[in-house]
C-alpha cells in the first residue's frame, strides 16, 4: 500500500509542478491573474504531495518493507531505527526524493513570504522554481524510482525471473519475506555516523536554497523588472542557503575526521569540492549584492553570480551523481548522467542568453561611477575576483583536468591535495587580506592616507601578536606569515565592534553589554558579518596549525609496551573483540595516554568489521590545545599497530564554524522595525 | 623486543602526580624508553624500514582502486600489497622518488596527486594561473565599466540604508569620535 501511495503522490507532485510552470508562464505572458493564481496554488500543492511521497518511503524504511528495492539496498534487519530514517538519503533514489521535498518546501515558503511584496516577479519565479522541481521529480519518477519493488516472474527465463519495477508486472508474485530479510544489504558503513543525520540534509538545503535567488533573478530578466526588487526578495534566501551549505561543509569535515580515519577533515576530494564550489560563488554574491543595494552598482555582475551559483549547484549534483568523477565511462553507464548534464547545460545557457540580451539592451547599467581603487566597493570587487579565481582553479583541478585528460589524452589522472594547495593557498591569503582591509575602507572614496591611518592599529596588534607567537617557540616562517594574515583580519573585526560599542557608550551612556547588544540589534547585517569574519579567522588559525604542525607516526606495540610521541606517551593495554547490537564485530584496542607524568585519557580506537568494508574508528583525546588522535590499524591480543596523530588547534576549525553560523544567523535574522522608524528603517526591515 | 609490563615500565607515569621534580626526573627515562622501543621496533621491521618511512612515500600516492583516496589511508588488498612493495623497495635502497617513479611507470599518472605527464603538469599549473588572470580581467572590466558610465542623478532606492561611511566618505579608522557619535545618535533615534 505504501508503494502505491508513494507512487501516486510522486506522480501528482510531478503533474502539479508541470502544470504550475505552464500556468504561471502563460499567465505572465497573457497578464492573466487567474492563470497565475492557479499556477501558484499548484506550486504550493507540490509540497504536501512530495511530503506524502517521502513519508511513504520513510514508512517503508521504518517498517522494514524489504520488497522495496530501495529499502532492501540501504537497510537490513540489524539497522538501528535512527539509521533506518537516515537511510532516506543513504543512496541515490532516496536522496533525489529528499532533494525534491526540500525544493518544494523552499518554493512554498518563498511563495508564501514574497507573494504580496513581489507580485510582478512571482509568476516567472514560480515557473523557474517549478522547472527545477519538475526535473528532479521527473528523475525520481522515470529514472531512479524509489518505489520500485522486487517481483518474481515464474514464467520468465531463469535469468530474468527477478525484477524490480514500480508497477506490478502481469503474473508477478512477491518474494518471500524471509528471503528478502536474509538478503537485505544494509546501509553503507560510512553513513553510520551521527554527522550523517544532519550533514546531507544541510547540504541539500544549501543546494536547493540557491535555486530561489536564481529563480527570482531569472524572473527579473524575463519580466524586465530589473530594479532591486529581486535582490530584496532573495537577500535572506541567499543567506539561508549559504548558512546551510556552510553547516553542511563543516559537518562533512567533522564526519571525515571522525569516520574516514585519516586524521584530517578536508582532502580536496572532488565530491567535497563539488559542494565547496557553490559556496565560493555564493560567498562572492552575498558580498557583491551589498554594492548593488547601497550603490546601485554591479547589476550585471550580481546576475552573473546568481546564475553561476545555481549552475555550480547543478553541476555538482551532476558530477557527484553521474559517476563522471570516477571516469567518463562511468558517466556513460549512469542513467541520471545525461539528463542531469542536459538540464544543467540547458538552464545555464538559457540564463546566460537572457543575461546577455538584457545587458545588450542597456538594462543592467550601474547607477553610480567607480570612484577609486581603495573604495569599499572596489575592494569588494577584488574580493569577488579572489573568490571567482578560487572557484575556477578548484573547478579545473577537480573536474576540468581529469575530464580533459581522459577525453583528449586517454589518461586517467588524480589531482591531489598537494596540487590544490599549490594554487589555493595564495588565493586564500589574498582573501584574508581583503577581509581585513575592506571593512576599514569607505563607500565611495578613500585616500591611501586615510586607509593607512585606519590600518595602523590592527597592523600594530598583528605585528605584536606575531612577535609573541615567535617568542613562544613557533619558528616556521610560513606558519607565522599565515597566522599574521589571519589574525589581522580578526583584529579588524574586533576593533570595528569595539569602536561601535565605545561610541555608543560615550553617546548614550550605555554599559558595554548593552552597547554591544544594541549595536548588533541596530545593524545586524554589518556586525553579524563581523562575527562571520571572526569565525572564518578562527577556522583559518585551526587549519594552519593542524596542517603545518600536525604530527603523524605509526608503530606496532606489544601488549604493555609504550611509545612516546612529543611529550605524550601511549601504552597498549589490551585487545577486546566484541559484538555490537547491530551485529557487527568490533576489534577494540584499550590504550592509555600519558602526558607530563600523568595519565590523561583511556582511549578505545577500534576496527568495525562490516561485510562491505572495515571501518577504523579513532580514539581521540580532545582539548582546545590539540587532539591526540589514535587509529588502530591492525592487531591482536599480543601486538597491535597504531597510527597516532597530534593535531594542534584542530578544534578551532569546529569552534570557528559555530561562530560563523552564529554570525550568519544574526545577519539574516528578520528585523522588527522600531515604532518610530522612518521610511528607510522600514525599508531595511523588509 | 619485549619491554617490561606497564606497571614496571611506566611506574612513574601511573602514580599520582607527585610534583614538578618527580615529573622532570621521569622525562629522561620516558624518552630513553621511547627511543629504545622505537629503534627496536624499527629494526625488527623489513631491513630497518619503519612504518613511518612507508607512510612518507604512501601519502604522496593514491589508491589504484578507490577514487582520490591517498594510498596510506586505504586498506584495500591492492593498497596493502603496494605498501609492502614500497617497504621492499625502500629496503632495497631506493629513494622515495625512485619508488614513486616505478609505480608511475607501471600504473600511470593516476597513482600520484600531481600529474607526471609534462603536458598535464603544465596544464595543472597554467590553468589556475589563467583562471586567476581571467578573474582579474573580469574585475578590471568591471572597474572600466564603472568609469565609462555616466553617473545618474538619483541614488539607488536602497542606496543609503544601513549606511555608515557613505555620506562622510570617511573610514571608521579615521572617523572622529564626534562623527561616529553623531551617526550612532541618529541611529538610536531611528531617523536613519
Amino acid at each position: 500500500m505504501l508503494a502505491e501511495i508513494g507512487l501516486a503522490s510522486l506522480t501528482l507532485a510531478f503533474a502539479l509542478a508541470v502544470y504550475a510552470i505552464a500556468a504561471t508562464a502563460c499567465g505572465a505572458r497573457r497578464s492573466s491573474a487567474g492563470l497565475v493564481l492557479s499556477g501558484r496554488n499548484a506550486a504550493l500543492l507540490t509540497f504536501p504531495a512530495a511530503l506524502l511521497a517521502t513519508s511513504a518511503l520513510v514508512g517503508a524504511l521504518m517498517t522494514e518493507q524489504y520488497q522495496f528495492a530501495y529499502v532492501y539496498s540501504v537497510t537490513d534487519p540489524q539497522t538501528p531505527a535512527l539509521y533506518r530514517f537516515t537511510a532516506l538519503w543513504g543512496s541515490q533514489k532516496g536522496s533525489l526524493l529528499l532533494w525534491s521535498l526540500l525544493m518544494s518546501a523552499f518554493t512554498s515558503a518563498a511563495i508564501g513570504l514574497n507573494w504580496r511584496a513581489e507580485r510582478r516577479l512571482m509568476p516567472y519565479a514560480i515557473a523557474f522554481m517549478m522547472a527545477t522541481l519538475a526535473f528532479f521529480l521527473g528523475l525520481s519518477l522515470f529514472v531512479e524510482n524509489p518505489f520500485e519493488r522486487w517481483w518474481i516472474l515464474p514464467d520468465a527465463p531463469p535469468a530474468e525471473q527477478v525484477v524490480s519495477t514500480a508497477l506490478i508486472p502481469p503474473g508477478a508474485i512477491a518474494p518471500t519475506e524471509a528471503n528478502l530479510r536474509a538478503g537485505a544489504e544494509g546501509l553503507n558503513p560510512l553513513l553510520r555516523h551521527f554527522g550523517m543525520v544532519i550533514h546531507p540534509p544541510m547540504l541539500y538545503l544549501g543546494f536547493v536554497g540557491f535555486t530561489i535567488p536564481f529563480a527570482f533573478a531569472m524572473s527579473a530578466l524575463a519580466s524586465g523588472d530589473l530594479s532591486t526588487g529581486w535582490i530584496k526578495a532573495t537577500r535572506r534566501w541567499s543567506l539561508i542557503a549559504w548558512i546551510c551549505l556552510s553547516i553542511g561543509l563543516i559537518l562533512g569535515g567533522r564526519w571525515a575526521y571522525d569516520v574516514l580515519g585519516w586524521g584530517g577533515y578536508w582532502g580536496w576530494d572532488p565530491v567535497e569540492n563539488a559542494a565547496f564550489l557553490p559556496w565560493l560563488v555564493g560567498t562572492a554574491f552575498i558580498h557583491s549584492v551589498m554594492i548593488q543595494e547601497k550603490r546601485g552598482m554591479l547589476k550585471l555582475w550580481n546576475m552573473a553570480l546568481v546564475i553561476a551559483s545555481f549552475s555550480a549547484v547543478m553541476f555538482g549534483a551532476f558530477a557527484t551523481r553521474s559517476g563522471v568523477i570516477e571516469s567518463v565511462h562511468s558517466f556513460a553507464r549512469s542513467e541520471v548522467g545525461f539528463p542531469m548534464l542536459a538540464f544543467w547545460a540547458a538552464l545555464t545557457l538559457v540564463a546566460l542568453a537572457m543575461l546577455l540580451w538584457r545587458w545588450r539592451q542597456g538594462e543592467l547599467r550601474d547607477e553610480r561611477q567607480f570612484a577609486n581603487l581603495l573604495s569599499r566597493e572596489s575592494l569588494f570587487v577584488l574580493n569577488n575576483v579572489v573568490f571567482i579565481a578560487l572557484f575556477l582553479a578548484i573547478f579545473w583541478g577537480s573536474f576540468g583536468l581529469p575530464i580533459t585528460s581522459e577525453l583528449l589524452l586517454g589518461k586517467e589522472v588524480t589531482v591531489g591535495a598537494a596540487t590544490f594547495e599549490f594554487y589555493v593557498v595564495p588565493l586564500f591569503i589574498a582573501m584574508y587580506v581583503l577581509m581585513g582591509v575592506a571593512p576599514l575602507s569607505a563607500w565611495g572614496a578613500t585616500s591611501l592616507r586615510r586607509l593607512g591611518a585606519a590600518l595602523k592599529l590592527p597592523l600594530g596588534l598583528t605585528i605584536a601578536s606575531i612577535a609573541a607567537i615567535a617568542l613562544s617557540g613557533t619558528g616556521i616562517a610560513v606558519a607565522l606569515f599565515g597566522y599574521g594574515v589571519v589574525v589581522f583580519a580578526a583584529y579588524v573585526a574586533l576593533i570595528e565592534i569595539y569602536r561601535g560599542a565605545a561610541a555608543r557608550r560615550r553617546a548614550l551612556g550605555e554599559g558595554w553589554l548593552r552597547a554591544v547588544s544594541a549595536l548588533f540589534r541596530r545593524n545586524q547585517r554589518r556586525y553579524g558579518g563581523y562575527i562571520v569574519h571572526l569565525g572564518v579567522t578562527v577556522i583559518g588559525i585551526g587549519v594552519i596549525a593542524s596542517t603545518v604542525f600536525q604530527t603523524e607516526t605509526q608503530h606496532t606495540l606489544a601488549r604493555g609496551e609504550a611509545i612516546a610521541v612529543q611529550d605524550y606517551a601511549l601504552r597498549y593495554d589490551d585487545f577486546i573483540r566484541a559484538q555490537a547490537v547491530d551485529g557487527r564485530m568490533m576489534n577494540i584496542a584499550a590504550v592509555t595516554v600519558f602526558r607530563a607524568g600523568g595519565e590523561i585519557a583511556r582511549l578505545r580506537p577500534r576496527i568495525d568489521d562490516y561485510p562491505q568494508l572495515p571501518m577504523k574508528i579513532a580514539g581521540a583525546h580532545s582539548t582546545l590545545e590539540n587532539d591526540f588522535y589514535v587509529l588502530l590499524m591492525s592487531g591482536d591480543r599480543e601486538r597491535a599497530t597504531f597510527r597516532i596523530y597530534i593535531n594542534p588547534l584542530v578544534n578551532l576549525v569546529w569552534w570557528g564554524g559555530i561562530l560563523l553560523v552564529i554570525g550568519t544567523v544574526i545577519a539574516a535574522y528578520p528585523k522588527v522595525a522600531p515604532a518610530s522608524a522612518g521610511p528607510k528603517s522600514e525599508a531595511e526591515a523588509t | 623486543m619485549s619491554l617490561p609490563r606497564p606497571e614496571t615500565q611506566l611506574s612513574c607515569l601511573s602514580k599520582p602526580n607527585p610534583g614538578r621534580s618527580a615529573r622532570n626526573a621521569c622525562y629522561p627515562l620516558l624518552t630513553l624508553l621511547a627511543l629504545f622501543a622505537l629503534s627496536a621496533q624499527a629494526w625488527a621491521q623489513t631491513g630497518g624500514v619503519t612504518d613511518n618511512d612507508v607512510i612518507r612515500v604512501a601519502e604522496r600516492m593514491y589508491c589504484p582502486v578507490c577514487e582520490n583516496i591517498p594510498l596510506d589511508d586505504c586498506e584495500t588488498i591492492a593498497c596493502v600489497e603496494w605498501k609492502e612493495e614500497i617497504r621492499a623497495q625502500l629496503a632495497a635502497g631506493r629513494s622515495d622518488q625512485a619508488v614513486i617513479d616505478s609505480f608511475v611507470a607501471r600504473f600511470g599518472d593516476n597513482v600520484v596527486g600531481v600529474p607526471q605527464d609534462p603536458v598535464l603538469r603544465a596544464l595543472t599549473v597554467i590553468m589556475p594561473l589563467l583562471a586567476t588572470a581571467l578573474a582579474i580581467g573580469v574585475g578590471a572590466f568591471t572597474f572600466r565599466r564603472f568609469g565609462a558610465q555616466p553617473r545618474l542623478t538619483s541614488p539607488s532606492p536602497l542606496g543609503t540604508y544601513e549606511s555608515d561611511r557613505e555620506s562622510s566618505g570617511k573610514s571608521a579608522g579615521e572617523m572622529t569620535d564626534e562623527a561616529l557619535r553623531q551617526r550612532l545618535e541618529d541611529d538610536a533615534r531611528g531617523r536613519r
